[in-house]
């Protein structure tokens, strides 16, 4: 108490006085927080300013480390989501597609009562550069497919015939294939002809229309169906369509060529037919 | 013979000719596996070029869709013939080894045609051109090829040259 009634101290009292004085003559003027504790917070409001933005972004960080965890886990339900309803939406369109072959063999089946399918789907084509065949994934195991069984789309076009019955798998010849043959009908040409399989037609997708008796009769864009003869394929169903007429290239005589009904580039899936003509 | 090396370079030649290049219907299918038994004959000699041509010859009647064994037995007699070739006429090097593929392709591309040739009686001279055309783009794929046999068959190749 001694040392506090030094000059020093003396001083700071005095100084202490005045602000008292000053801050009560200031508030007497109805400024309510005082001058000393204005100037005060005039002098800190920029620094409360930069506290309160750090608290903030203190605060954002902490919330976003918070939420990080929540956010993660319902991203992964979101992302699971949507991945189930891709998934279902292609199996739906898969679903859709079947459906759409079903319904056309079913309305091919009605006016072939007698015939007895069993569907297919075609697994790789053969990779040699002489033939056209391809590989279907039913065989003797899963199926009653025999060689010999024509092969068709679902509406009844000509795709092949199997050739070779394997346990899980069978090798068809298809409609270009030079070994192919099957006789068949010209909607405006009366007797049988044949259309067959031609290696110099197959890399154009094509085949052949031989041993008609007149070509004169025969125009472009005819259709051709299968006659039924020789018991292999039934009757009526659709090979292809007349595209031109040639000479052949042995000089004598004239020959058709037969743009298939069936699209072999896009032919995924395939009907057998393992049985006709047993119609009770 | 280093069996994964020599099982993976047959697998990707299978899939790539037997499952992936039919699907574009370009016309032609190149014959890597083929290529593969005269490049790793040619290289390593007539025992395993053999043995790689019986199994390639396997995977060659698998991709063309016959279940005979025709290329099976035709391949490992090639493989065992251009190996002889290999370790006493030949010398190794990129000309013979186009010149082996040549022989192995007009083989297996006169194989393929014996059926349309003499029971179809297509257009000898239309065949002819075809097998050539077919035997061009192979031997085009053969080019790429070279390196990768080469180098799988590096070690064998060199034991030889120096025997």
């Amino acid at each position: 108490m001694k040392k506090f009634f030094t000059k020093k101290g003396m001083i700071i009292l005095a100084a202490a006085i005045i602000i008292a004085i000053i801050s009560g003559v200031a508030m007497l003027g109805g400024n309510r927080t005082g001058a000393v504790t204005s100037a005060a917070d005039t002098t800190l409001s920029p620094l409360k300013k930069a506290v309160a933005n750090i608290a903030e972004v203190c605060e954002k960080l902490y919330g976003y480390m918070h939420d990080y965890d929540r956010l993660k886990e319902e991203n992964a339900l979101l992302r699971a989501e949507v991945a189930g309803a891709n998934q279902e939406a292609r199996e739906l369109e898969k679903l859709e597609q079947e459906n759409k072959r079903l319904k056309d063999l079913l309305g091919f089946a009605t006016y072939h009562t007698d015939y007895v399918f069993d569907s297919a789907s075609i697994i790789s084509w053969s990779s040699s550069n002489w033939e056209a065949t391809f590989t279907i994934n039913k065989g003797s195991a899963n199926s009653e497919i025999e060689a010999g069984d024509s092969v068709i789309t679902a509406t009844g076009e000509v795709v092949g015939i199997v050739q070779t019955v394997s346990s899980n798998s069978c090798v068809c010849a298809s409609i270009i294939d030079p070994s192919f043959s099957v006789s068949v009908l010209l909607d405006n040409v009366g007797g049988a002809a044949t259309a067959k399989g031609d290696y110099m037609l197959m890399k154009e997708g094509l085949l052949s229309l031989d041993y008609i008796n007149d070509l004169n009769y025969v125009l472009n864009g005819d259709t051709v169906m299968t006659s039924g003869k020789g018991g292999v394929f039934p009757e009526g169903l659709l090979v292809g369509y007349i595209t031109e007429i040639c000479p052949k290239p042995t000089g004598y005589g004239e020959y058709a060529k037969i743009t298939p009904a069936a699209d072999l580039t896009n032919a995924f899936n395939v009907f057998v037919i393992t049985d006709f003509g047993n119609l009770k | 013979m280093n069996i994964v090396r020599h099982g993976i370079l047959l697998l990707v030649l299978y899939i790539l000719q037997g499952l992936v290049l039919p699907w574009f219907k370009s016309g032609a299918v190149p014959l890597l596996l083929c290529v593969a038994v005269a490049g790793v004959a040619h290289f390593e000699g007539s025992g395993n070029g053999g043995v790689f041509g019986m199994f390639a010859g396997i995977l060659m009647d698998l991709s063309v869709g016959k279940p005979l064994l025709v290329f099976t037995v035709v391949y490992t007699v090639l493989g065992i013939v251009i190996g002889a070739l290999g370790e006493t006429l030949f010398t190794r090097r990129f000309v013979s080894y186009i010149f082996s593929n040549f022989v192995m392709l007009i083989i297996t591309a006169f194989i393929q045609m014996f059926s349309l040739l003499f029971f179809m009686s297509a257009p000898v001279w239309h065949l002819i051109g075809s097998a050539l055309l077919h035997t061009v783009l192979s031997l085009v794929c053969a080019v790429p090829l070279y390196p990768i046999i080469e180098r799988i068959s590096h070690r064998r190749h060199k034991k030889a040259e120096r025997n």
